[in-house]
């Protein structure tokens, strides 16, 4: 085979090219999926790999959920080889231990074949609108927390395997919706293959290897680089808290940075709960990946070089690393603060790369049955503020660290029987700062429906307020209300018709001493009802 | 010209406005003049009298006029439109301000958003509300709503947008908002999101409706007084406007969705571009459209620009798709940049070298034309550079002064860097083509797209001073150089189908579909379609009609467009379904037969024939092609070169010549590198071939 050798131009655009033959998979993905969660909440992925299940290209402009190297692949490999798949194959699963943390995240995974030889896998995966098992208890085991599905494949030479589709259809409350969305996965990875053969045809590739090798160290190299650039070799610690159930849980990292690699480990940090608050290692390490990515190199394409220099551990049967069969499904009420304990922990190195504490996001599952006895299951994300950036001010609910869109009230209301009341920005919830937090919201529902509606709405650090940074000041915390009294946030709550579920989402720090902001800026969030008078006289003296 | 029937195409960019008059038989004359913003028409009447020599009977000749303007683009770009309010359903005051929570670069924490159209003091929560289903649940207190526009004009409002929860679904309170807004409010131009974009999601609604109702006041006081001077001026014909996705409209269309005027100029661009490509056989071609104010990039294969639904105007954030602001309107798809000749450069708190994306526009202008502009531009820097004759601008009409561009650079730029004027044009030259070069890639990456492969079309006043190196950066061998390039939007404009399209929301599944009710709205569309585009003069009996059902299946959120062939009934439903498996199987490689298809939506498209049109270009035989040598700056030698200066009127077809070249027509000059093929074909267009 002829040697290829590639100037920076040709590997920018052949590179690009392979993330928008991703992209296309993606936006198959959301095009052909049943579920709100999917299509305007944008959690899903797709990703291409390498026949070895290494990562080459993620997509990150439409799907939300982060990279960071593929476990799945290599993992179902070891109960499938490449060398028994043949072309058609779709393999499947959601071990949390694998993708991304908890059971409905499902992954699809399908050979991809062109001409005849194995060039590499597709893997995509999406937020299950639900999954079954209980919605209205509290889950010990993750036995509880719906159906667990072991690598099976899907699909065989094309044709679909009834007994996967039965099982997983009598499993779940909204059969129609879950099947669906997987078959839109698997378009999804049929969308990769199709338009991967024709890359390789139009370029006269026969593989992705040289291009893949390419792609790979250049983003090593790129990575370790930017390490090196923004943060000094040492060892640093941080640390973060959430609420937890009975107690907060504690989020303990220790940095171990030389010469552009970084060891994370989060020994010393709260051992694994008997409630599904527990992060998977693999869920874990999606979040120190993506911080450091964040503060060092947030223009570097996503594949396994960019996360090869990034080594994350966790003591077994601590919460960033439970033993199964602990309960894992609000995962995101833990996992979302792990970038808070590693910011932490870099707060004084990375110079203006710093974002102020957030407000984080709610999560909230509804499930229920209309009078007609059909079911209804979906999620949705309400955006706390974003914190204040090292030189701006951070942004009114805003989806950070994990990233997703709002679901709009219009559609929200034909698809769940619940009528929003309102749905405003809460002034003054912004830390104050020389750069100010980004403001949370209140979010007001009511229910529509004859008959109860389970809703339960996942927040995860509602008690303590989100800190500032170098002298910024805390934004405001948040809270749960049903019919204006107080509820935690985690545990399901039956609403029956006329019942109001009120979410106050957090505000967001502010970065350095409110003293230095410019007067016209108070000015200008007090003309917009950001501020009020009150708190621009007493945090600013204007 | 010779007499008989004229047309007339006119564009009104931020600085320039151009005009484009074309024969029966052919032969098109140019015309463009220095946009002026404190009376638009003023300089429309000023280039008619131009072009028709002063001469009645030429003006009477002309019997379409046909018109764009970029000035809505720039409004919104500038934040100069109306000051304008908000009015949405109590409780949801931010959904302009909260967007939709996400952030369109994952991991950049540094990402800017485009501030909203209307500041969060400008809007007003009413208090009603509409169910899903279109029910009223809580009945408009038309007290509260008075309430409400008795603050609005306390602040002045200018105009108003108004976007309820569920008004596509229902839009009966949004119309009696509206009515009391015109009674109370007389004068002030109303949007209502029902009319504007009847769709669902709150957010994108109220984003477009806000832009109409934002640029509506300035089209409107600028229309009005437009086709009463061109009346004035004798000019009978009635006055067409060119719509966002290259389809001509009438004026009263034009003023009731000004939203869809958004990218009328560069629309005419791409039109005129996919007619050249045509024409020539190019296959794949990328426009670059420069203009004053801004730069506008648009992919044409096979001779057809691609066309999409919505339109994001605005990005803020390094070229971000998601940074801009949204807006659901029919529009060829293409993206813009702030560079243009005005684009104005300046020294960053960095330390670095920044142009644009803030304009100098046509007043003050760049500080070259002596207006009394200061800030250094593009045009400035192109002047220094010597790829502009300060003599031979607008063909000579107007003066440039070398001395000013270079105090400007010099003050501005070249002193706080601590370099050369010369170093500092070239790097104003550079820097703005690698901002457009950039944004280029970024378009066609997005696409899958590779701009190597493509020929660059360059237009607009700047496109060819700057176009070589645009097309050095993107690695681009071929450039064209159409003739006209310096109006071809408003020559666009004259070979642009007369069309209108129109959506209308009607869920149902598609095999219960009550096709006689779905007949009878299609036939009332198509007869509102056929009345607004005969408006613009075309014969009805020359109307073609294109049906188009959106499909899905149900529960999914986005569709699929299927054409309707025949008349709708049992066996016309059969093959539309069938007609959609198989686009979705051939667009996602699967497909579910047991799931039920709805339909979600119908577009009908009323279009005239395309104007018939053949460029003739007659070379100016009594004029000698080299017009003489000048110093021009040629980064290859790194130095000023003495380069040939030549006249394209007097270049005729076949002729060939070499890089380094400059090249002179009126509106434009083409600035060519050492080293590349240059040669003129038959119709007078230019190629160039970089070595």
């Amino acid at each position: 085979m002829k040697r290829r050798r590639y100037d920076p131009i040709d590997l920018e655009v052949l590179w690009n090219r392979l993330i928008t033959v991703v992209d296309e998979a993606a936006y198959a993905v959301i095009r052909t999926s049943m579920s709100k969660v999917v299509v305007e909440g944008r959690d899903f992925g797709a990703l291409l790999l390498d026949p070895r299940g290494r990562l080459l290209a993620a997509d990150v402009s439409i799907a939300s959920k982060t990279g960071t190297i593929s476990v799945a692949v290599k993992e179902i490999l070891k109960h499938f080889p490449a060398a028994t798949l043949k072309r058609g194959d779709v393999l499947v699963t959601n071990n949390p231990w694998w993708i991304m943390g908890h059971l409905n995240d499902i992954a699809v995974i399908a050979p991809l074949f062109h001409r005849g030889r194995l060039v590499g896998f597709a893997e995509c995966m999406a937020h299950m609108p639900d999954i079954g098992g209980s919605v209205s208890g509290r889950p010990r085991e993750v036995y509880e927390e719906g159906l667990i599905i072991p690598p099976v494949k899907a699909l065989e030479g094309g044709r679909e395997n009834p007994l996967f589709f039965a099982m997983l259809g009598a499993n779940v409350r909204v059969p129609n919706q879950v099947t669906a969305d997987v078959r839109a996965l698997v378009v999804g990875t049929s969308v990769m293959e199709a338009k991967l053969s024709e890359f390789l045809a139009e370029q006269r590739m026969t593989s992705l290897e040289e291009l893949g090798e390419a792609i790979v160290s250049r983003s090593r190299q790129a990575m370790r680089q930017a390490v090196r650039d923004t943060i000094p070799d040492g060892d640093y610690e941080g640390s973060a808290s959430v609420d937890g159930f009975d107690q907060p849980l504690h989020i303990h990292a220790r940095l171990q940075v030389r010469g552009g690699d970084v060891h994370v480990d989060f020994a010393g940090s709260s051992p694994q709960s008997d409630q599904g608050i527990n992060c998977t290692l693999v869920y874990t390490a999606v979040w120190s990946t993506y911080t450091i990515k964040c503060l060092a190199a947030p223009h570097v394409p996503n594949n396994e070089g960019t996360f090869s220099s990034i080594r994350v551990t966790a003591p077994a049967g601590s919460f960033l690393n439970p033993r199964f069969p602990a309960p894992v499904r609000m995962k995101p009420a833990s996992g979302h603060y792990i970038p808070e304990a590693i910011i932490d922990a870099l707060k004084d190195v990375v110079n203006e790369r710093i974002v102020a504490e957030s407000g984080n996001k709610f999560l909230v599952d509804f499930a229920g049955r209309d009078p007609a006895g059909r079911s209804f299951s979906d999620l949705m994300f309400i955006m706390g503020g974003m914190g204040a950036r090292g030189r701006k001010d951070g942004l009114h609910c805003m989806s950070f660290p994990a990233n997703s869109s709002n679901l709009p009230i219009e559609v929200l209301e034909s698809t769940i029987p619940v009528r929003v009341l309102h749905k405003r920005i809460r002034p003054d919830s912004g830390g104050a700062g020389r750069y100010r937090g980004g403001c949370g919201q209140e979010f007001a529902f009511q229910s529509v429906s004859p008959t109860p509606i389970t809703v339960r709405a996942t927040h995860g650090k509602l008690g303590t307020a989100p800190n500032g940074l170098r002298g910024g000041m805390p934004g405001a915390a948040g809270a749960v209300f049903l019919n204006g009294k107080p509820i935690p946030d985690k545990v399901p709550q039956v609403l029956n018709q006329g019942d109001v579920m009120t979410l106050v989402v957090p505000g967001s720090g502010g970065t350095y001493p409110p003293s230095e902001r410019e007067k016209a800026a108070v000015r200008r969030d007090v003309e917009n009802g950001i501020i009020s008078a009150e708190a621009a006289a007493r945090d600013y003296g204007v | 010209m010779k007499k008989g029937r004229l047309s007339l195409g006119v564009d009104i960019g931020g600085t320039f406005t151009d005009f484009a008059l074309m024969s029966a038989s052919g032969e098109v004359r140019a015309a463009k003049v220095l946009t002026n913003y404190k009376d638009l028409a003023a300089a429309v009447l000023e280039g008619v009298r131009q072009l028709t020599d002063g001469a009645p009977a030429a003006r009477a000749a002309i019997e379409r006029v046909v018109h764009g303007t970029t000035l809505a683009t720039n409004a919104l770009l500038q934040r100069k439109g109306a000051r304008t309010a908000l009015l949405v359903t109590a409780g949801f005051r931010d959904t302009l301000e909260l967007a939709r929570e996400s952030r369109f670069d994952i991991y950049d924490i540094d990402i800017e958003l485009p501030s909203p159209l209307v500041p969060r003091k400008h809007v007003f929560e009413i208090e009603e509300r509409v169910g899903h289903d279109g029910e009223v649940a809580l009945p408009l207190r038309e007290e509260q709503v008075k309430s409400v526009i008795r603050s609005m004009k306390e602040q002045k409002i200018e105009a108003v947008a108004v976007c309820l929860l569920h008004a596509f679904r229902n839009p009966a309170h949004e119309r009696r908002v509206a009515e009391l807004l015109a009674k109370e409010l007389p004068g002030v131009p109303v949007s209502i999101s029902s009319d504007v974009m009847p769709d669902i999601r709150e957010y994108e609604r109220a984003s477009t409706t806000a832009a109409n109702a934002y640029v509506q006041p300035a089209i409107r006081g600028y229309l009005d007084r437009l086709e009463a001077g061109l009346k004035g001026e004798g000019v009978e014909a009635p006055l067409s406007i060119m719509t966002s996705d290259g389809g001509i409209v009438s004026c009263a269309t034009a003023l009731r969705y000004p939203v869809r005027l958004i990218e009328s100029g560069p629309a005419g661009g791409a039109i005129a571009s996919a007619f050249y490509a045509r024409e020539t056989g190019i296959e794949r071609t990328i426009a670059l459209d420069m203009g004053g104010t801004t730069a506008k990039v648009c992919v044409i294969d096979a001779a057809t620009p691609e066309q999409a639904t919505e339109f994001e105007v605005g990005r803020v954030f390094r070229f971000a798709k998601g940074s801009g602001l949204p807006l659901k309107i029919p529009v060829i798809e293409m993206i813009e940049i702030g560079a243009g000749g005005g684009s104005i450069a300046g020294v960053s708190r960095l330390g670095l070298l920044q142009v644009g994306p803030d304009s100098a526009g046509s007043d003050p202008g760049p500080a070259c034309y002596g207006l009394g502009g200061t800030a250094p531009t593009v045009t400035d820097a192109d002047l220094s550079l010597g790829y502009l004759d300060p003599r031979y601008f607008l063909g000579g009409r107007m003066a440039l002064d070398r001395d000013a561009a270079a105090r400007a650079i010099e003050g501005q730029v070249a002193r706080p860097l601590g370099i050369s004027v010369a170093r500092a044009a070239w790097g104003i030259h550079e820097v703005v083509n690698e901002n457009m070069a950039r944004a280029a890639k970024v378009h066609c990456l997005e696409r899958g797209k590779d701009a190597r492969e493509y020929a660059l079309i360059a237009y607009g006043g700047a496109g060819p001073v700057h176009a070589y190196r645009v097309a050095q950066a993107l690695g681009i061998k071929t450039i064209f150089y159409p003739v006209r390039a310096g109006v071809m939007s408003a020559f666009g404009f004259l070979v642009a189908p007369a069309a209108f399209e129109m959506v209308r929301a009607d869920l149902s599944p598609l095999e219960s579909a009550d096709t006689a009710r779905i007949t009878a709205f299609l036939r009332e569309m198509e007869i509102e379609g056929k009345k607004l585009v005969s408006t613009c003069g075309v014969p009805a009996s020359k109307l073609s009609t294109e049906i188009e059902a959106n499909l899905r299946f149900a529960g999914q959120s986005f569709e699929l467009p299927v054409p309707v062939r025949g008349a709708l009934g049992k066996a016309e439903l059969a093959k539309i379904k069938h007609r959609f498996f198989e686009l979705y199987q051939a667009r996602y490689h699967r497909l579910s037969r047991d799931v039920p298809v709805e339909i979600v939506s119908w577009r009908v498209v009323v279009k005239g024939p395309r104007p018939k049109a053949s460029i003739h270009f007659s070379k100016a035989a009594d004029r000698k092609a080299l017009k003489g040598r000048r110093k021009v700056f040629m980064p290859e030698a790194g130095a000023f070169v003495s380069c040939p200066v030549y006249d394209r009127y007097a270049l005729g077809p076949g002729a060939r010549l070499r890089g380094p070249a400059i090249i002179e027509e009126e509106e434009s000059t083409a600035v060519v590198g050492p080293r590349a093929a240059i040669r003129v074909d038959a119709s007078g267009n230019l190629w160039v071939r970089r070595p």
